[in-house]
């Protein structure tokens, strides 16, 4: 019978499956198991001394105790012991002995190193005592010859017992913790209920007939509540027989997006003032009242239902279920029961389908269908089944392999192949997900295309096919114009000239230089002498130097220009093109750079050489040439007169360059630096004036500042009199403090006095002393 | 009964001892702690022991024996031997082996009866561990180890074996030695058995690392929950009897 589900809320159906219901076999040991440890101790008690009459090592089965205890002495066990551990396959006692007759087990013998030093008298001793041994073997081969075929059977059985064992422990652990409970009814189905409509997870009934009770039950209490609460979400129905009766859905802000917890979480720790904290904390607040207004006006409902079913995570989520001083959920409430699986934010959709999984009783069929495809969790029924196709998935990989490497194979081949081949790129995924390591990138995994890209695939390559097999046949109507356009961008582009990358810039100088030394072959001795002249006066600042090699080349002009006119004139071509010079090739040679980028012009501007800068801008030296630190001349001049001689040449000759790009900053005449002279002094002057201002001032707050420190020196008494004299003189009479003795006045002055005689300084007073002298 | 103890900050006591039904070994140097505790289980049933074995303490692993004698190693020498045979009761052998594998309480597990041994040993070191011990010897393996002494403890109770045996190789083990086997640990989890507890038929002494768990294991494979000396005695009665009568 194949997997069916069946609606709990259904009473015919109900009643059908649940006929003779009886607990499952996998279910029913669960109530007898006990905890591990104990089991193992119980293991332990009855312990007893194991009547086995078998060697696995050599495969052989024994008649009798004495048997068995005489085979554990043999060689033949020792030889197998040892293959066993080498890993090898043992071997039976005819083989052995065959072995031992060609001498090949004498290394066998324990005492094998000593052996060969001892005397032959043990050696002899102990080789009989080996084909003692040997006789008896073959005694005894005799007798179970036909034992050893049982043997085998036997043993494996043995091991399929231990392997049945073990799975049927497996399944019992894994059907005690499962979400569901499992039956068997008349037909011999098994079937399952979600465990949560049977028994709350405080009282897990003992017997097995509580539970089928209680299953029975779950079948005609079908009024159930579900309720689920999350990240402000609330939703809530109650359903009878499949259809919901009420149901309510809402809301409301109260965790940040994309952050979660609620947000009385939070505040715990830290409390946020922000708007969006103190909104979500009004939220909090509105939807726990929402939450109990909307269970309160369900009472009646939600008391009929026999089952709540509820999904609440976290304390705050709980609280608003539980918590308040009159929570509409009892805690203790024995119809309670929490959602066994993970379910989706909370709406009436998804309240819908949790009613939906739960209520649906799922037939698997027979028991012993059922035990093989024991489903281990709900959500991953498949994961048994991969596991164990493993195996075969690492041989498909290997032909997957072999058919790489062997691309010679004919089509037969490659066609039997491809139908084992096929699935083993998805195992070959399988396989490896458990070793991937996320942080690393990695191969995409090569995967089959999905059927319909590669059916369009196909097909649109079919197409390409026809098409190329038909294009012979009919010409084609449309013939296709080639054409080649030449696009010059270049005119468009002369504003960006200066910000092309120096890189590409470098490369056009180096093919400039490529060609200047091709043109180089062709010029003159004339013109290399003069070149060599150039650099070493402009590096000298040897301005007569230059001086003279120009007006040399100029008369060469002059000559070459006249030969010309001649040449024209005679219409005689035998002149050698050596000979001639025109203005171009001075220039050019003007404007060469060397190795740095720099030329002449730079070098006399670096040097700070007036003339030669004016003398070779004359001749023709572009001032916006730039050297391989992107500077013009003007720009790499040190000094502001060689940058003025800059700027008046391009005063004297506005028109002569394309100053744009020499970076010079304007012209300049004698006439404007006059202006400019008294620009600056006039701001010089104003800057005195301004200063002398400040002085006055500061020395004015000095002064002042001397008074003060000189009053502060006073003592108290002084300050008096000095407040006293100030007063005197506010009231106009003119009270002029002099010194009793020289007369001269001591305003502003402390006097030293005695007996209230007062002067100006000390040998005023020794004066007067001495001439009253006073009788004390 | 079964005593926790450990040797100086070691757990390993049954590399610093050994305990038969009628002696006890122990190692030498050890603090008065360790000696007190054995002394106290024992001191008024069988001998206490202070030796070592070739200047070395491991005498645990060195030597192997039972009621009936004692194996040491050639490594031994002539004044520990003397002082051994000096301090054991009259009746219990005591025998020298030259023998390669000199460690012989890692290739020798045995009780009063049987012996289980390393598939390598030598025939004759077999031949005198049969007349010494009187015991009947196998060569076997546990869990595919060689080393049956340190993998395996038997009493005449019982025994542990490793705890990867599988449980055909245990019930053909249990069917040769005749007694009741089980697959545990000791010092919370070791495999190495015989390096930490050594035990007789009615006391065991394991490392103090033990679990309450493997110690309950272990009192109740070698059955050490009612036993005591004079138990023994009592249930071995009735065939006493019979055989005398």
């Amino acid at each position: 019978m194949d997997h069916q589900i069946f609606k709990i809320y259904n009473q015919e159906d109900f009643n059908r499956i649940t006929r003779g219901i009886k607990v499952a076999q996998c279910m029913q040991s669960r109530s007898s198991s006990v905890s591990e440890s104990e089991r193992m101790l119980s293991q332990l008690d009855d312990l007893v001394v194991s009547d086995s009459l078998s060697c696995s090592f050599c495969n052989t089965v024994f008649e009798n105790k004495t048997q068995q205890r005489l085979h554990y002495k043999l060689d033949w066990h020792r030889y197998n012991l040892k293959q066993r551990l080498n890993g090898l396959k043992p071997i039976n006692e005819d083989k052995f002995s065959l072995l031992a007759d060609e001498g090949n087990v004498s290394s066998l013998s324990g005492s094998d190193v000593d052996s060969e030093n001892e005397d032959e008298t043990s050696e002899a001793g102990s080789g009989h005592c080996e084909t003692k041994t040997l006789i008896k073997n073959k005694k005894i081969e005799k007798k179970g010859k036909n034992i050893e075929s049982v043997s085998d059977s036997s043993d494996t059985e043995y091991s399929d017992d231990i392997i049945k064992e073990k799975k049927v422990e497996a399944l019992l652990i894994t059907a005690s913790r499962h979400s569901k409970v499992f039956f068997e009814n008349d037909d011999g189905n098994i079937f399952s209920i979600y465990r949560c409509l049977l028994h709350n997870k405080k009282d897990i009934p003992e017997v097995d007939n509580d539970m089928i009770t209680q299953a029975l039950n779950s079948g005609k209490e079908t009024t159930w509540t579900v309720i689920m609460i999350g990240g402000g979400h609330f939703a809530a129905a109650v359903f009878q027989n499949g259809e919901p009766i009420v149901h309510k859905t809402f809301h409301s802000y109260t965790v940040r997006a994309k952050q979660g917890f609620a947000q009385s979480s939070r505040t715990a720790t830290n409390h946020a003032k922000s708007a969006g904290a103190s909104l979500r904390r009004y939220n909090e607040v509105s939807l726990l009242q929402h939450v109990q207004d909307i269970l309160e006006s369900w009472s009646s409902h939600i008391n009929n239902s026999s089952l709540i079913l509820y999904r609440a995570v976290g304390p705050y989520n709980r609280t608003v279920l539980f918590g308040g001083k009159n929570p509409p959920l009892d805690k203790n409430d024995l119809r309670l029961r929490p959602l066994p699986f993970p379910t989706r934010r909370a709406t009436f959709s998804e309240v819908k389908r949790v009613y939906d999984v739960l209520s649906s009783m799922e037939i698997y069929g027979s028991a012993s269908d059922f035990t093989d495809s024991f489903p281990i969790s709900p959500r991953q029924p498949l994961r048994k089944k991969v596991s164990k196709a493993d195996g075969s998935g690492e041989i498909l990989v290997e032909n997957v392999e072999c058919l790489a490497i062997n691309s010679t194979c004919n089509l037969q081949d490659s066609d039997k192949n491809k139908v084992s081949v096929h699935p083993s790129p998805e195992r070959q995924h399988k396989n490896s997900r458990s070793h991937i390591d996320r942080a690393k990138p990695r191969k995409s995994p090569c995967r089959p295309l999905p059927d319909i890209v590669a059916r369009l695939a196909q097909s649109s390559s079919e197409s390409e096919l026809d098409s190329q097999i038909s294009s012979p046949n009919i010409p084609m109507d449309v013939s296709l114009i080639e054409q080649e356009l030449e696009i010059e961008f270049n005119e468009n582009l002369l504003a960006f000239q200066d910000t092309v990358p120096r890189y590409m810039k470098n490369k056009k100088i180096r093919r400039q230089r490529k060609k200047t030394k091709k043109d180089e072959c062709v010029l003159n001795e004339t013109l290399t002498n003069a070149k060599v002249k150039l650099w070493s006066a402009c590096k000298l600042g040897d301005d007569e130097l230059l001086s003279s090699v120009i007006n040399d080349l100029l008369i060469e002009i002059k000559k070459s220009v006249e030969l010309e006119n001649k040449l024209e004139n005679e219409e005689d071509v035998i002149v050698s093109c050596n000979t001639v010079i025109n203005k171009g090739d001075v220039t050019k040679l003007v404007n060469d750079p060397n190795e740095d980028g720099n030329t002449m012009l730079h070098v006399a501007a670096l040097g700070g050489h007036l003339k030669l800068v004016w003398q070779l801008m004359e001749v023709g030296s572009d001032p916006c040439n730039k050297n391989k630190k992107l500077q013009t001349p003007y720009a790499a001049a040190n000094d502001k007169e060689t940058r003025n001689i800059f700027r008046r040449f391009m005063g004297a000759n506005p028109d002569k360059f394309n100053y744009n790009k020499s970076q010079i900053p304007g012209p300049l005449t004698d006439e404007i630096e006059h202006e400019e002279l008294e620009k600056k002094k006039q701001q010089r002057k104003v800057k005195r004036e301004k200063d002398r201002v400040k002085r006055k001032e500061f020395e004015l707050k000095k002064r002042e500042e001397d008074a003060k420190q000189r009053y502060l020196n006073l003592s108290d008494r002084e300050k008096r009199a000095l407040a006293a004299e100030q007063r005197i003189l506010k009231q106009g009479c003119i009270m002029i403090s002099r010194c009793f003795q020289c007369g001269v006045d001591m305003a502003g002055q402390v006097p030293f006095e005695y007996n209230s005689n007062r002067f100006c300084s000390m040998p005023c007073l020794k004066e007067h002393r001495l001439r009253n002298k006073v009788v004390i | 009964m079964s005593v926790r103890v450990q040797f100086e900050n070691n757990n390993e006591v049954g590399v610093f001892s050994k305990l038969t039904n009628s002696y006890c070994l122990v190692a030498i140097g050890g603090s008065e702690n360790f000696y007190s505790v054995f002394e106290a289980e024992l001191a008024e049933t069988i001998p206490v022991i202070h030796a070592s074995v070739g200047g070395c303490r491991i005498i645990g692993r060195l030597c192997v024996g039972n009621k009936n004698g004692l194996l040491v190693p050639h490594t031994t020498t002539d004044t520990e031997l003397q002082h051994i045979r000096n301090s054991l009761p009259d009746k219990v052998k005591v025998q020298r082996i030259e023998e390669r594998l000199s460690a012989l309480g890692n290739v020798i597990s045995c009780n009063d009866h049987v012996a289980l041994v390393h598939p390598d040993l030598d025939r004759e070191t077999e031949e005198i561990l049969a007349d010494t011990l009187n015991v009947e010897v196998f060569r076997q393996t546990v869990a595919s180890n060689v080393l049956v002494g340190s993998y395996s403890v038997l009493s005449n109770q019982g025994g542990l074996v490793h705890p990867k045996t599988s449980i055909q190789d245990q019930d053909e083990l249990s069917s040769l030695l005749q007694v009741p086997l089980a697959a545990g640990t000791v010092n919370r989890g070791s495999e190495v058995i015989a390096a930490g507890m050594v035990v007789n038929d009615w006391v065991a002494f394991c490392g103090m690392d033990t679990t309450s768990t493997e110690l309950s294991v272990i009192e109740s494979v070698f059955k050490l929950n009612d036993a005591s000396p004079a138990a023994i005695a009592s249930t071995m009665r009735a065939s006493l009897i019979e055989s005398m009568s």
